[in-house]
């Protein structure tokens, strides 16, 4: 994936990618911690893998939308061997760009009384 | 490693089926990630045995089947010359030179990769549960 500073260049995202920066937006992780908070975030309805999450968080680092921390946590309380992720500046603004466009398709959606007035989603 | 279950053993089994099932994925994604992947999986693994039942576990060892299945092959098409295998530790340029079929060496490493998994589940058949019904 080529580097861009557009993040619109970036879009549309694919629902892991999506749900892994959603999940990194509040602070850093390592990869269970980013597969349980997906999971928690989509009600189960998004259980990534490891093959997926990596494969993912691999072409993430490529397009500079995540970043490897040197955070580590108390070895007592985690293994220290972890690596643990944060966003990016420009994947904030992607990210964000998305939240955008499906919150645009929502609204259509609604419009076209596809969705009640007052559901959240 | 520190174990958090009631079943250290089957998860420690689990854990060395999937470091050998890893070798199903590029070696770059391997060297990059393969440590994370196998630390990810146990941490699953552990929750899994400890609060989910045989229903949990079986669509649990589905999940990581197909997940392994689809993201191999995906990252395979995706990876480029230099993600592909070389058993001689050849980069792009050398093969040129030396005639060496990366896709080709990629899918024997998959058979290979296969074949230790049924061997492996084949000799553990073989050593626990033949026993039990000779005796």
């Amino acid at each position: 994936m080529a580097r861009s500073k557009d993040p619109d260049d970036q879009l549309p995202l694919t629902p892991p990618v999506f749900h892994i920066l959603v999940a990194l937006s509040d602070g850093e992780r390592h990869g269970y911690g980013i597969m349980r908070q997906v999971a928690e975030d989509t009600a189960g309805s998004l259980q990534l893998g490891p093959g997926t999450l990596y494969g993912c968080l691999q072409r993430m680092l490529a397009a500079a939308l995540v970043e490897e921390s040197d955070w580590r946590p108390d070895p007592q309380l985690d293994d220290e061997r972890r690596r643990y992720y944060r966003i990016s500046p420009f994947g904030t603004r992607v990210v964000k760009a998305e939240a955008k466009r499906l919150a645009a398709a929502v609204t259509a959606a609604r419009a076209r009384r596809l969705l009640p007035k007052d559901s959240g989603g | 490693m520190r174990v958090r279950t009631g079943h250290p053993r089957l998860a420690a089994t689990a854990c060395r089926v999937y470091c050998v099932m890893i070798w199903l994925y590029p070696p770059a994604f391997r060297r990059a990630f393969g440590r994370e992947l196998v630390l990810t999986f146990r941490s699953r693994v552990e929750d899994v045995l400890n609060d989910g039942g045989v229903r949990e576990w079986i669509s649990f060892a589905a999940h990581i089947a197909w997940d392994m299945m689809r993201t191999s092959g995906t990252l395979m098409a995706t990876g480029g010359p230099h993600d592909s295998a070389s058993l001689l530790g050849l980069r792009d340029g050398d093969a040129a030179h030396g005639g060496l079929d990366h896709a080709t060496v990629t899918v024997d490493l998959m058979f290979a990769a296969a074949g230790l998994v049924l061997g492996f589940g084949g000799w553990y058949a073989y050593f626990a549960i033949l026993p039990l019904y000779v005796s």
